[in-house]
């Protein structure tokens, strides 16, 4: 289960107080799935996640769980000035841990950049031959389904304290959740009736959109 | 399940099945679960890593293929060419990445850069299951220009 979370963008916050609002909700994600995430370690980036993609490792923690030492990581790289907040990541990589199934995986914080694809927090496992995505291991089991998607959905977003966050969409899917790709999701949380009607219009004039190319023609129904 | 490496060029000479422990192990690739799915060799020294994904994720198959490119070459072995292998695109990613319907190269969809490993020459290339035939016969029509050129 390809899980991506978009926060709302506020006006006139700094990218650093943005930046830290977002950290602090992904602590509450890793919280919640404390049980079945394990995290060992965190790794800040800038640019992008991944330097074949044009980023680049600025500091890595490894071999620690500990959700304070990982949290205080964390603020010590968003305050380690030259850096801006802007372009600041953090990947926590772990152990998902399903009944007897046990799966490398991780919690991603994406930037700016990043985020318009895969969520300001995205989560997943790295695939195996067994499974593909974290929704085929979340299958097997009923409880942990209930936990992972259901409660996560109906209770998460009351967990965040909205001063500083709100969360505005939750998808569950496989892959790469996200609107666009309705087919694989499993499950969705909207903040408001009016940001699911928008998504469900633009996912139509998204998707009818390449089939009503200019130039098309149409059969006149009588 | 990965069944050996896509026969791009022909069948490969030397193959790893990187999911098999054995196989990492002989390559000294770490179980951390970021490792790609096979490691082989083709009759025109093509040496190549793939990765094959059910679900549709290029930014982790990218990451997989840079996490055992690197213990690759650390290990000093060769890799010249680096190829995911997925069910077909989604919308979503194809608004960050775009693949050359020719060469098959991944670029990034805001720059238009072509994305390449650390240590690989030969840009990450993407072919469909639901093209393959067409998506193989690209990249060998590919190397063939680049090797005259």
């Amino acid at each position: 289960m390809g899980l991506s979370i978009s926060l709302e963008n506020r006006p006139n916050i700094s990218p650093k107080d943005a930046l830290e609002a977002k950290l602090k909700v992904a602590f509450q994600v890793l919280e919640f799935q404390r049980k079945y995430f394990i995290p060992k370690g965190i790794d800040t980036w800038s640019i992008a996640p991944l330097e074949s993609l044009g980023g680049k490792v600025l500091d890595r923690f490894p071999r620690d769980s500990d959700l304070d030492s990982l949290r205080s990581r964390a603020e010590l790289s968003i305050n380690a000035a030259p850096w801006d907040s802007d372009i600041l990541g953090f990947t926590f990589p772990g152990d998902w841990i399903l009944g007897s199934t046990k799966l490398t995986g991780y919690l991603t914080l994406h930037n700016k950049e990043w985020r318009s694809t895969y969520g300001d927090i995205e989560s997943n496992i790295y695939p195996t031959t067994e499974f593909s995505d974290l929704l085929d291991v979340v299958r097997t089991n009923d409880k942990t389904k209930e936990h992972l998607v259901h409660d996560f959905l109906k209770d998460f977003p009351n967990l965040v304290d909205k001063e500083t966050s709100k969360i505005n969409r939750i998808y569950f899917g496989l892959g790469t959740p996200s609107r666009i790709d309705v087919d694989s999701l499993v499950g969705a949380y909207y903040s408001t009736e009016k940001d699911f009607i928008r998504d469900c219009l633009s996912t139509v004039k998204e998707v009818e959109g390449e089939r009503l190319e200019p130039g098309a023609s149409f059969r006149r129904i009588s | 399940m990965f069944k050996g490496c896509t026969p791009v060029y022909g069948k490969p000479e030397v193959e790893y099945d990187l999911n098999d422990p054995a196989d990492r192990d002989k390559l000294g690739i770490a179980d951390d679960g970021k490792f790609a799915d096979g490691y082989c060799h083709f009759q025109n020294c093509t040496w190549m890593v793939e990765e094959r994904k059910g679900a549709y994720h290029i930014k982790v198959a990218i990451e997989q293929l840079e996490s055992t490119v690197r213990q690759l070459l650390a290990s000093g072995r060769k890799v010249t060419m680096v190829v995911i292998r997925m069910k077909g695109p989604s919308r979503n990613e194809l608004r960050r990445f775009t693949v050359d319907k020719k060469s098959r190269n991944v670029r990034l969809g805001n720059t238009a850069k072509e994305i390449r490993i650390p240590g690989v020459d030969s840009p990450v290339k993407v072919i469909y299951e639901n093209d393959l035939q067409k998506n193989i016969e690209d990249l060998r029509g590919n190397n063939w220009v680049s090797a005259l050129a």
